[in-house]
């Protein structure tokens, strides 16, 4: 841009620039510390109502009391002082939205946050909305295929389902999130990645691995680091959801993943504290429920009358040391439609994902589920179950009768077969190959260390050889009789090879 | 139980005080002040007294603006102003304050209770500043 283009800009934007003179309440800052205002005046101001501080920073009431408001900063608050002029907006506080924040990190305000400038919008959406109506919404009845065999057969989830992740530290829930974004390609699904009160340097590292995957074409990342204050933390999933709902309103279907909600409780707890409301159990404040299911309750699918868009929610509760009966598990447990659980023992034992079939629910995704993946995965949840039984059991050295043995060995293969690397979505006709030799039992006689390297090959071997049962997967969703019995000879054609 | 707040502290001395003169009135004060030491609310005197201030101002329709501007306000304009605000508040009396600042550079700012009307160059200026680096 040369010195005159410039010059000719500023002049454009300065004739352009009208102001518009009235009468504003103002108020005063009486007191300011760690993130939080209480400012005296502004008697007429409504909850969640967004200010504006004399150096530019907003913040929003939070606390209305009888003779002065607690507003919590967003922003750089040192620079705020006792007696700063307090300005009122009269506006609800909103987030920029538009779909040039595809590709783009943002912060808990929609501004980008990445140097590749900043975007131009002219939208805005409310950071707090009712959630969408009964009238206004369908069932879930298309699947979200993360890419993951464990989830899409045993815990399938649909376009507009709230399922959560949960499981102690280093147990690989955001991996499990950031295969299911990476496996979104070309399903005509936007991705929003909420990135709560975690280090940048992981979140840099995520960035860089959706961006690697080619992931970054359709998802938005909207993030509040842990070197913010807690008032960002606790407004990043409703600016995330806010975004969310722009596409949705679009018709377009979202994926959302709250990473995670047990530090914006945390966030939120400080928060209250610091305004002096009464602590509870845990030191939350009382409506630490509502805190999760206002903002789950805007996941939904919308019926065609109302676009038929949807928001499928992923959020992420950390657990310590295996309890989930604590305080904000229990409470997102009972908001979300099911629960993945991931175990630390499973993790070291090498069964990675470290899902726990037992303890995972996915209550409305079954609906959701292809016809083909129903019928294959219909009995696998089952015999992993009894295999479980057994296995404990078993560990006794008592003899078995080849019924039980046979059990065990088709569990052990199960168990095999779910395992699956990280970054490395297998797609949904590929699982259902790999999953109808497992249930059908023509992996029985495959040894239980070979499966992985049969896997691979079964479906490289496939792709050539059961043309007609892929296309009908592809196509109808479940196969007819001549695609399994090509599908059936394809298998048992490659097992002789791999096994002589 | 809720917190009793400034105001209602206020409120309560304002009706306590109310049409009492003479050794009624002194009764009153040293129950306030003995009120206020039990309740240490001592500290907090300067801004009770605001809030009573306050309250009997809006009783005897008494309205308080504050203009500051970066030239001295002629009386016949002052004069203009106040006659303005009397009707728009429907105020009995309007207690005025004239303050003089350069760094306002034109312009006036009126303020009255937590109202605000800024025409002051200075505001105009900051605001096309955050314009410009907003866009």
């Amino acid at each position: 841009m040369t010195k005159n283009n410039i010059v000719e800009n500023l002049r454009k934007e300065i004739e352009n620039f009208k102001i518009e003179m009235k009468a504003e309440k103002v108020g005063h800052v009486v007191e300011v510390f760690d993130g939080i205002a209480k400012v005296s005046g502004l008697s007429d101001i409504k909850a969640s109502e967004m200010v504006t501080f004399a150096n530019g920073v907003e913040g929003v009431a939070l606390n209305l009391e009888d003779d002065s408001v607690g507003v919590i900063i967003l922003g750089d608050f040192s620079k705020i002082r006792e007696g700063d002029e307090v300005k009122a907006t009269g506006k609800i506080l909103e987030v920029p939205v538009s779909d040039l924040q595809i590709g783009r990190v943002l912060n808990a305000l929609g501004q980008a946050i990445d140097g590749k400038g900043a975007i131009k919008t002219d939208k805005t959406n409310p950071v707090e909305r009712v959630a969408s109506g009964v009238m206004s919404r369908q069932s879930v009845d298309q699947p979200v295929q993360t890419g993951i065999k464990a989830i899409d057969a045993l815990i399938p989830i649909g376009r507009g389902q709230r399922e959560l992740i949960i499981g102690d530290r280093q147990t690989g829930k955001t991996a499990i999130a950031i295969d299911a974004i990476l496996n979104q390609k070309g399903q005509n699904m936007i991705c929003v990645y909420v990135s709560i009160g975690q280090k940048d340097s992981k979140l840099r590292k995520i960035e860089t691995r959706l961006a690697e995957g080619g992931a970054m074409d359709y998802t938005i990342i909207v993030s509040a680091g842990s070197s913010e204050p807690a008032a960002m933390s606790y407004i990043a999933p409703y600016t995330g959801v806010a975004i969310a709902e722009h596409f949705m309103d679009a018709g377009k279907d979202v994926l959302i993943i709250y990473d995670d909600l047990s530090k914006h409780a945390v966030a939120y707890r400080e928060i209250s504290l610091l305004l002096r409301r009464p602590p509870g159990r845990e030191a939350y404040p009382g409506d630490v429920f509502y805190l999760h299911s206002r903002l789950l309750e805007r996941a939904c699918r919308k019926n065609k009358d109302y676009g038929g868009g949807s928001i499928t929610a992923l959020p992420i509760i950390e657990t310590q040391a295996g309890d989930i009966s604590a305080y904000i598990p229990t409470n997102v447990i009972s908001i979300t439609d099911g629960q993945i659980f991931l175990e630390t023992d499973l993790f070291y034992k090498g069964v990675r994902p470290a899902v726990n079939v037992g303890f995972s629910v996915s209550r409305v995704g079954g609906s959701a589920q292809i016809k083909g993946m129903k019928k294959v995965a219909g009995t696998l949840k089952l015999d992993l179950a009894q295999f479980r039984e057994l296995e404990a059991f078993s560990q006794f050295g008592s003899d078995l009768d080849d019924a039980t043995k046979r059990q065990l060995e088709r569990g052990k293969r199960a168990v095999e077969m779910l395992k699956q690397p990280q970054y490395s979505p297998i797609v949904v006709e590929h699982q259902i190959i790999t999953l109808y030799a497992l249930v059908k039992g023509l992996l029985d006689d495959v040894p239980v260390e070979k499966i992985k390297e049969f896997e691979a090959g079964l479906i490289a071997y496939a792709e050539n050889n059961a043309k007609i049962f892929l296309k009908e997967i592809r196509e109808a969703k479940m196969w007819t009789d001549a695609g399994e019995a090509e599908l059936k000879q394809a298998i048992g054609d490659y097992k002789a090879g791999f096994l002589s | 139980m809720s917190k009793i707040s400034i105001n209602n502290i206020a409120q309560a001395i304002a009706d306590h005080t109310k049409g009492k003169s003479g050794a009624d009135l002194e009764m009153a004060y040293k129950d306030t002040l003995s009120f206020l030491n039990k309740k240490k609310l001592l500290s907090r005197s300067d801004e009770i007294l605001e809030a009573i201030g306050k309250i009997i101002d809006k009783e005897d329709g008494v309205v308080r603006m504050k203009v500051q501007s970066a030239k001295k306000i002629e009386s016949h304009e002052q004069k203009e102003l106040e006659e303005d605000i009397k009707n728009k508040y429907g105020a009995k009396e309007i207690v005025s304050e004239y303050i003089e600042e350069k760094e306002l550079l034109g312009g006036m700012k009126i303020t009255i209770g937590e109202e605000v009307l800024d025409t002051t160059y200075r505001n105009k200026l900051d605001q096309l500043a955050t314009h410009l680096i907003n866009n």
